[in-house]
């Protein structure tokens, strides 16, 4: 008698993905339609100056960073992290909201956007687990609902992601390249939610600005004088109809703050580095150290 | 048994991301401004629909609210509707069925008048309090059900 054999993977911790779609990448009626409405998902003002009191800037990057980690350890889809910070500053820009309060809106943004983007979500235990358990899982789904609610159950937010591969299927570099910029481009986008300045800019600006910054930290533009400095600029700003200056200008800005975080880091390097196997493993995006400038 | 009791997620705990950012929380003051956020957003729905959700009757406003019982000349669409209130509105419906429904809807069960609604409905597919209780502007005046 012949042996059946069962090919069906017991891992329960990879969630399985769909194939991309080349129907949505293709048609350019998809890129127009999120530069249309992207910016309908921007919060609605600085907030520090005009809605918060007990809140600063540098509490923000606090727990942005905080969140970044959670989400870097739970292996998150690598979306989940600027949709929550998307959620955090939309909720804090209508919210006067408490400083020791802010944890736990960054959980319940957190909780939010792995709901919508993920197979496997985060759990409110888990979350709860995180915060040093200073918060109780019920609270957490107290909150959810008001956060819910402030945001208008408008959970479907553009965010620099979604503006990855389109802007990168309109490079000419070969595919092994293309892959290594869109995993920097990621990590960049990453680095700029954690940073208030970029905030208020249009995902489209930030995903053009990340891939320009990914191409020129990889030097991949050296030797191609069309892929070079202000050729690569105007390409990607006709791509996403952002002005040329305006993009020089973000792109100038990803640059510094890379410089700054990259200055801050290196003596955690050799216990933060990452092995290529867990690199591959997980849909987080590269180590910011990674990254050569 | 909680998750957070289990030794599997305890490891986690003694990591560098497990960390309390502000210092302790005031589970009472969160409570609090939980309790006074939520009532703003009900008094909100409330003016906004002029419906009390919390008794389920409806108030005086640009809106007329109807009950609605003979659910066979509703549309497949309707019946959703239907069936969604019906399992939301836990016991406080537990006689007769009671949907609120807009009233040209059972004069014209067809397309017509809906358009402006079915249309909107089609843009974002959120779920809205029309979903539930559908209404419409209100022309005469109504009295509320004793």
């Amino acid at each position: 008698m012949e042996e059946l054999l069962c090919c069906e993977g017991a891992a329960p911790a990879s969630a399985s993905r769909a194939a991309p779609d080349p129907s949505l990448v293709r048609d350019a009626r998809v890129l127009r339609n999120l530069l249309a409405v992207e910016e309908r998902y921007l919060p609605r003002c600085s907030y520090f100056k005009c809605v918060q009191r007990d809140l600063q800037p540098f509490m923000r990057r606090m727990v942005a960073t905080w969140m970044l980690e959670v989400c870097e350890e739970q292996k998150c889809e690598e979306e989940v992290f600027p949709l929550a910070m998307n959620y955090l500053d939309r909720f804090l820009s209508v919210v006067p909201t408490r400083k020791c309060h802010l944890q736990l809106l960054g959980a319940v943004c957190m909780f939010l956007a792995s709901k919508l983007k993920e197979t496997i979500p985060l759990t409110a235990e888990k979350l709860c687990i995180y915060t040093d358990n200073s918060i109780r899982p019920q609270e957490l789904l107290d909150w959810e609902l008001v956060v819910l609610g402030k945001l208008k159950w408008n959970l479907a937010a553009i965010t620099p992601h979604d503006f990855i591969e389109h802007i990168l299927r309109k490079l000419p570099f070969p595919r092994d390249k293309l892959l290594l910029i869109q995993k920097h481009a990621q990590t960049i986008i990453a680095l700029c939610a954690t940073d208030f300045n970029f905030a208020m800019y249009p995902p489209s600006m930030i995903a053009t600005g990340s891939v320009g910054a990914a191409v020129c930290g990889l030097q991949l533009d050296e030797g191609d004088r069309l892929l070079s400095g202000d050729f690569l600029t105007a390409l990607l700003a006709r791509i996403t109809n952002t002005e040329v200056d305006c993009l020089k200008a973000c792109q100038e800005q990803i640059e510094s703050v890379l410089v700054n975080n990259l200055q801050e880091v290196p003596q955690h390097q050799s216990n933060a580095s990452k092995t290529m196997d867990e690199l591959d493993q997980s849909s987080t995006p590269t180590d910011v150290r990674d990254i050569n400038l | 048994m909680p998750l957070s009791q289990g030794n599997i997620l305890q490891p986690s705990c003694s990591r560098k991301a497990c960390r309390n950012l502000f210092g302790p929380v005031d589970h009472e003051q969160l409570q609090n401004d939980f309790q006074s956020l939520m009532k703003a957003e009900w008094e909100e729905a409330q003016r906004r629909w002029n419906f009390d959700f919390e008794t389920e009757t409806p108030l005086e406003g640009d809106y007329r609210w109807e009950k609605i019982s003979h659910i066979n000349v509703l549309s497949p669409q309707d019946l959703l509707s239907y069936s969604k209130e019906n399992s939301c509105a836990g016991d406080k419906s537990l006689s007769a069925p009671v949907l609120l429904k807009r009233h040209e809807k059972m004069d014209n069960p067809g397309q017509g008048s809906l358009e402006a609604e079915s249309s909107r409905q089609l843009k974002r597919k959120q779920t809205s309090i029309k979903d539930f209780y559908s209404s419409k502007r209100r022309t005469i005046p109504y009295k509320a059900n004793p």
